[in-house]
């Protein structure tokens, strides 16, 4: 005797519908009507099944289209185009007004599909629902960026230096010398008319207090700085150099969507944490320092850290 | 960021003279490229296999140059050649030329609307009179292997196939079908499969199975034909058989299919620049036309030179440098960008070629500008930028605890943020639903399932790996844990929790409350119910029963203290008593 929930509604509801291949219910349908679950629908449809030839059921696969958040925003307010049509008044503005309106995510999106701001932008459409998925942070410049954002939204605009010593994580394959998670340090300054000379100054400064002087810049690439360079720094025992950090000069894609004023420059600088420190210390896995199976012993053992001396 | 491997002996060649690695590192340095590695590729395999596999390897020496992610032009020899010797004012840039063969003479490339739902986009060029010889061959799958790793995303976005042009007729016709109703012979195969079959066939190939997925499960997949029926390739896993390169070939046909048209453009551009070198006419490429499903053409390859006008001041201010118009305009024709001075001398209209596709701002060539003057020659000032230092007030709070919990006898520890989902629910008695925590979605192991809501297991983790350590061991932490929270745009907050534990051959409760009062006296807090804080019984599944107190203050429970259950000592594999402190100490800023 096969019993189960929804098995006599279901039995009921199909008694009323033709036998055979053109009559039949749908189970999405039929679960709605009957206020059941559809696994429990499922679920009797299988058990009906194995009593042998009391009912015939037969698998099908269906798609439906479903908008996304995007797409609902759209169907409500329209495209963005459309957006920015409605907003203009009647007799049209300059380009450049209605640039600096679009703060935010309109913003961002329009220049990495269409450019703006100088840019040619690059040409792919950008999705807001992709931009919105949450990660743990593979760098701090994502901090930073939000920190630059809140500047922004000041009402006069007013010179800054930052700095931020914190966590991050990074995917990748771990070894001797990588963690899932460590820390990096970073530097920004925002004002009128930085150069990358002021950049390389500030750098040639911040490492002479690390113990750090002999220093080289190599030309490098960063999706959101422009120039970039790496920096190197001679280590005497290695006999080579040895990149000590990264730095450049934020894009004008990322700043002035955000509202920057356009002769604000903004650069900045970061390395890691336990890579100096490991090369400072001459120690080789990276999980003697951070974690915990850190030596204790090592810990209540280690002299002051003086840099400058 | 891309490694190009290149034969040291072909590089120098191209470049017309011999460097020491030294020098040649240093020429990278400069240019903004990295040698990497100097190998061969006995010592790869080598280093893979073990040396019995390496013998009879080749010993010629390679170098792998890192090449930045934003250079489709430097991704083969030919590329990085070319744009070192321009750097070295060695040769001019080429002028790279389409020619637009006679009314029914070119080639034409038929996209039908079948291909809309699974691979819309579709350019094509073709290389007349070309020259291959091994090494030239060798380069040129390698840079669209190159070009299938970096820009086109692992041939999600675009996907690139060469073909032998005198095998095949055109006009070609780029559409998709149903699986069973593609048959051919795919390259390097004996006999013909359908695409149903080629699907399990390759599943179990190293390289290509890992691009099945792009097309398996549409209705339709992508697939181009010549005039007669031969499938040129299904794109983006396999070209077929018949129409493939070899060192006799004369004359290429290239198609980039895709879903990026932008990046599908700048891919066949690449191609075609780098290797039009070898054509008998060299740097001319014979254009191709496209016929789209609503019957408008367009010609390819773009090979399109833009020009904009950047000022020299915004160069020099840009950079820190004071440089005249025209000496900019030489270190940009050095970048392969060239320039010359126009109007009374104070513009610079700036010529892109199409292999620059990274040049999408003024900073681009500022950047450019920079690096042909030289960072290190770039003199280093100070801003003159006023600004009054501070720190974030729960960062200050943080460092003055620190110190002062040192004093009071304990050890800092830095415990990892990432565990596993045992670690702040199972072993410490609850049930994973009740703590909140953000879960990662694809944790590489059980140690990074979730972000840690206590900073207790990390501290009990630390005294499992220093059991020899002498007793009593007195850790603490003050640091990050995460909960979710709804009102926040990310959905989590990270709250500054103080963590303390005491582990010993007695469990020392005593202490832990000692050290609770210490750390309320530093805090200007009394103990006093009205304003200031106080502890109650309570019960904690983390807790030995009748030995667990909440603490309130600031009109809110700020945390817990306690001597911890045997349980919880166990599942953290230790064997004596442990008490344990955790506030958060946030409401205390």
């Amino acid at each position: 005797m096969v019993t189960g929930p929804g098995i006599p509604l279901l039995l009921q509801r199909l008694e009323r519908e033709p036998p055979g291949p053109g009559g039949g219910l749908c189970s999405l349908e039929a679960a709605a009507a009957l206020g059941l679950d559809h696994q429990t629908l499922v679920g009797a449809v299988k058990s009906l099944q194995a009593l042998g030839e009391v009912i015939e059921a037969e698998a099908r696969a269906a798609t439906r289209w479903e908008l996304s958040a995007e797409g609902a925003e759209v169907l409500r307010d329209g495209s963005p185009e459309v957006r920015l049509f409605r907003s203009l008044p009647a007799d049209g503005l300059p380009q450049s007004d209605a640039m600096v309106s679009r703060r935010g995510p309109q913003g961002w999106g329009g220049v990495h599909s269409q450019g703006g701001y100088g840019s040619q932008g690059y040409k792919y459409e950008w999705k807001v629902e992709e931009a919105r998925k949450n990660l743990l942070r593979t760098h701090t410049t994502s901090a930073s960026a939000r920190a630059l954002y809140h500047l922004a939204c000041q009402d006069k605009f007013t010179p800054v230096k930052y700095f931020s010593i914190d966590r991050v994580f990074r995917n990748e394959s771990l070894d001797a010398t990588h963690l899932a998670e460590f820390h990096q340090v970073e530097g920004v300054v925002a004002d009128r008319g930085l150069t990358l000379g002021h950049l390389m100054g500030t750098l040639r400064q911040f490492f002479t207090k690390l113990g750090i002087t002999k220093l080289r810049f190599k030309p490098a690439y960063n999706p959101y700085t422009e120039p970039s360079m790496e920096v190197f720094s001679y280590h005497e025992g290695l006999k080579k150099w040895v990149e000590v950090g990264n730095s450049g000069v934020f894009r004008p894609e990322m700043l002035l969507p955000m509202g920057l004023p356009e002769n604000v420059s903004v650069i900045a600088w970061g390395l890691s944490l336990e890579r100096p420190t490991m090369i400072k210390y001459g120690i080789n896995n990276i999980r003697e320092l951070v974690g915990h199976r850190v030596n204790l012993q090592m810990v209540y053992d280690s002299p002051l850290c003086r840099l400058d001396v | 960021m891309p490694t190009v491997s290149v034969r040291r002996d072909l590089l120098f060649r191209a470049l017309g003279r011999s460097y020491t690695d030294e020098e040649f590192d240093e020429l990278c340095f400069e240019f903004g490229l990295e040698l990497d590695d100097i190998t061969s590729e006995k010592d790869i395999i080598s280093k893979e296999k073990g040396e019995g596999k390496a013998e009879g390897a080749s010993d010629i020496v390679l170098y792998k140059i890192d090449v930045p992610a934003n250079r489709y032009d430097l991704l083969c020899l030919e590329g990085l050649v070319r744009g070192l010797q321009v750097f070295k004012e060695r040769i001019n840039l080429p002028r790279y030329e389409k020619i637009i063969p006679a009314k029914g003479e070119g080639q034409r490339l038929i996209i039908t609307e079948e291909t809309a739902k699974v691979r819309p986009h579709a350019v094509a060029a073709v290389l007349r009179n070309i020259t291959f010889t091994k090494e030239r061959y060798d380069s040129f799958i390698d840079l669209q292997e190159k070009l299938h790793q970096n820009i086109c995303r692992r041939r999600a976005l675009v996907a690139i196939g060469t073909h032998d042009l005198d095998t095949i007729a055109g006009p070609f016709t780029f559409t998709a079908k149903a699986p069973p109703e593609i048959k051919f012979k795919p390259l390097n195969q004996s006999q013909e499969y359908t695409a149903s079959q080629m699907m399990d066939l390759y599943r179990t190939d190293s390289h290509l199975r890992h691009y099945l997925h792009l097309i398996e499960n549409k209705p339709l997949y992508p697939v181009i034909y010549d005039n007669n029926g031969v499938v040129l390739s299904m794109p983006p896993i396999i070209n077929g058989d018949h129409s493939k390169i070899s060192l006799n070939t004369r004359n290429v046909f290239v198609e980039c299919t895709g879903t990026d048209m932008t990046k599908a453009k700048i891919v066949l551009d690449t191609i075609v620049t780098m290797f039009s070198e070898y054509c008998e006419k060299p740097f001319t490429v014979e254009a191709v036309e496209v016929i789209l499903p609503n019957g408008k053409t367009h010609i390819y390859p773009e090979l399109a030179y833009r020009k904009e006008k950047v000022k020299p001041e915004l160069i020099n201010k840009k950079i820190g440098i004071s440089e005249t118009p025209s000496s900019l305009a030489k270190l940009l024709t050095r970048m392969c960008l060239k320039s010359h001075v126009i109007g009374n001398g104070n513009n610079i209209e700036i010529e892109i070629p199409p292999t620059r596709a990274d040049i999408i701002h003024a900073c681009d060539i500022v950047e450019d500008a920079a690096i042909a003057y030289g960072y290190n020659n770039i003199q280093m000032t100070i801003p003159k930028t006023y600004t009054i230092a501070n720190q974030l007030p729960l960062n200050k709070l943080t460092e003055l605890l620190r110190l002062d919990l040192a004093a009071a006898g304990f050890t800092e520890a830095l415990t990892f943020a990432l565990c596993s989902q045992e670690d702040i629910a199972d072993k410490l008695g609850t049930d994973i639903s009740t703590t909140k925590a953000v879960h990662v979605a694809n944790p590489k192991t059980a140690e990074f399932q979730v972000a840690r809501t206590t900073l207790l297991p990390g501290l009990l983790k630390t005294i499992a790996a220093n059991r020899k350590m002498p007793l009593p061991l007195k850790l603490f932490e003050i640091s990050d844990i995460v909960v979710k929270d709804p009102s926040k745009d990310v959905g989590a907050r990270n709250y500054r929790h103080l963590c303390a534990i005491y582990y010993n051959k007695s469990p020392g409760f005593e202490i832990i409350h000692g050290l609770l009062d210490r750390v309320m006296q530093l805090l200007e807090v009394p103990p006093s119910e009205e304003n200031g804080y106080v502890i109650k019984a309570t019960e904690g599944s983390a807790f030995f029963p009748g030995r667990c107190a909440e603490i309130f203050a600031k009109g809110q429970s700020v945390g817990k203290l306690g001597v911890l259950h045997p349980d919880v000592i166990t599942k953290f594999e230790l064997t004596m008593p442990c008490s344990a402190l955790e506030i958060s100490i946030e409401p205390f800023l």
